[in-house]
């Protein structure tokens, strides 16, 4: 399949409210074409694999002492200010679980996707809004970008989200390992399995969403770099909120 | 594959990049395995259980996975709930056999609903001796609900606010009451004292105080006559030491009257046989009389 991209997703010249929708279609189609060629076997080749670690090493490998440690003096602040507030309306049984449902569940993972983000769009973004790589991106050339942006934000996510459990214990209660019981007890209730499904769902979303977006540059035709850059960027932060609100909904409902 | 056209324009390359990834990879899952092993050993995943049916009235506030706490420890688990047929609530939970002996035939089990938080399940064994819960035991649950007397907590408050407002308002008798003990209280600051504040009008003050004048004049005049009292008792005393000689000689003169009867007495009995012995003799003429008339005899 190295059929151009171009080609395969034509320009769309419309405007108005049926050009928006052609549009969206477009971008959807081509998101589910990437979708479907990573499942494919066709693609899982050693150049493929090559650069795909060059991406996740970029995004996750050389930010990630960096993020942990951000990650740590937050959860720890963050666990101090719900502890101690919860504890001064007399509610510090629930303290811990507000934690973990709040800071665990929601916020670290759209915290990794925008650290993603904000690591590995831009160079993306340089490299396939170049006129000469917009006319001749194929799949191929996509894809390492999809898949390691992707995988960047669950690593990163996985770590975040075990350290802060961590820290949120070590802040609580020290070193003392008689909560741990109770605590683990709290994690298992937290974390029932259709709760974990959806987080890990989230999660890939988010991932999708972050590898998906600087790709989506190469479809464009007449934008110059920078307002390009805005685009795709409005882009994924859209797309990052739809994820949000349709998991959102998905719980409440 | 053809020449990518990213080659003349991609990154500056990392060195051992694919070695990094995947022991970044390695770390993620195996971080995620462990994590996931363990979420399912804290739910009990790898645990042998028993089971354990409540019965409710209704299962409100309670959800899958909350604690049956026994002494303040999780001892079991709620893995099910369903309205049966009977119309109660079915709690079904998973004991862990290990934590199933602090559960007795003799237990209690509670439904508590808080103001704040989840409505908790507890067990109360206070007879430890007593067999142990079989497996699939069925057991009704004691429902305590702090919110349920809220809305009767907040009815009695109004009531409450209402019997103060009425308490408290204008035409209402508590003010008359304050009302007249502040006149009361002016009143026995007032001229005439407590003496004004019970009888109320200057009138009647007067007259008491008019009859409080006489009642001091009539014992003024009481304390003389009681001193002229005094002295005719003194004249009485001497008068009475002059009589008592007389009295002592009316003593004797008794005396003697009462010797004088007692002679008396003897006459008396010496006038009866006398007369008796006259009558014998009149008794005896009678019958020693020739004409006499007829021989009848007469009792008196």
């Amino acid at each position: 399949m190295a059929e151009l991209l171009r080609q395969s997703f034509p320009a769309i010249r419309q405007r108005g409210p049926w050009g928006l929708w052609l549009r969206s279609k477009r971008l959807l189609l081509f998101s589910a074409q990437i979708a479907l060629a990573l499942l494919s076997p066709r693609f899982h080749q050693a150049p493929l694999y090559q650069r795909t670690a060059q991406v996740l090493c970029s995004s996750a490998w050389q930010t990630l002492a960096s993020y942990l440690l951000a990650c740590t003096l937050i959860s720890a602040v963050l666990t101090r200010l719900v502890t101690v507030s919860a504890a001064s309306y007399g509610l510090s049984h629930l303290a811990l679980e507000g934690v973990l449902r709040v800071f665990v569940i929601e916020i670290l993972p759209l915290a990794a996707t925008l650290f993603v983000a904000t690591r590995a769009v831009p160079p993306a973004l340089r490299q396939f809004a170049q006129a000469s790589v917009r006319r001749q991106a194929t799949l191929a050339d996509v894809l390492p970008c999809v898949l390691g942006n992707a995988t960047a934000v669950l690593v990163l996510a996985v770590f975040a989200g075990i350290l802060s459990l961590v820290v949120a214990y070590l802040v609580v209660h020290g070193l003392s390992p008689w909560a741990l019981p109770a605590y683990g007890r709290l994690i298992g209730q937290v974390f029932d399995p259709v709760l974990s499904l959806v987080l890990l769902s989230k999660i890939v979303w988010f991932g999708l969403a972050v590898g998906l977006a600087p790709t989506t540059a190469v479809l464009e035709t007449q934008q110059t770099p920078a307002s390009l850059e805005m685009r795709i960027m409005v882009r994924l932060l859209f797309a990052l909120l739809l994820v949000e609100v349709f998991f959102l909904a998905l719980r409440l409902f | 594959m053809s020449e990518s056209p990213l080659s003349s324009h991609s990154v500056p390359t990392i060195a051992h990049a694919q070695t990094k990834a995947v022991a970044l990879l390695l770390l993620a899952g195996t971080l995620l395995v462990l994590f996931v092993l363990y979420v399912m050993q804290a739910r009990g995943v790898f645990t042998e259980n028993q089971q354990l049916l409540l019965v409710a009235e209704n299962a409100e506030g309670v959800t899958v996975g909350s604690d049956l706490s026994f002494s303040g420890f999780p001892i079991g688990r709620v893995s099910r709930i369903e309205l049966a047929e009977d119309g109660k609530a079915h709690i079904h939970l998973d004991i862990p056999v290990a934590q199933a002996r602090w559960l007795r035939t003799s237990s209690i089990f509670t439904l508590e609903r808080n103001v704040v938080g989840s409505a908790k399940l507890r067990a109360y064994s206070g007879l430890l001796d007593d067999p142990q819960l079989p497996d699939g035991a069925r057991r009704d649950v004691l429902i305590g609900d702090a919110a349920a007397g809220v809305p009767e907590l907040v009815a009695t408050a109004h009531k409450l606010i209402d019997n103060l407002e009425r308490l408290s308002n204008a035409d209402s008798a508590l003010s008359g009451t304050l009302a007249n003990l502040q006149q009361f209280s002016a009143s026995l600051n007032g001229k005439h004292g407590a003496l004004g504040a019970l009888l109320g009008n200057e009138k009647d003050v007067a007259k008491v105080i008019a009859s409080l004048e006489q009642t001091r004049a009539l014992l003024v005049d009481a304390r003389a006559s009681l001193q002229k009292l005094d002295a005719s008792l003194v004249n009485m005393q001497a008068i009475s030491s002059d009589l008592r000689p007389i009295v002592d000689d009316a003593k004797a003169i008794s005396g003697n009257v009462r010797g004088a009867s007692e002679d008396l007495d003897a006459l008396r009995a010496e006038v009866d046989l006398n007369l008796r012995k006259v009558s014998g003799m009149v008794d005896e003429l009678n019958r020693k009389w020739p004409f006499a008339r007829e021989q009848k005899l007469e009792l008196p």
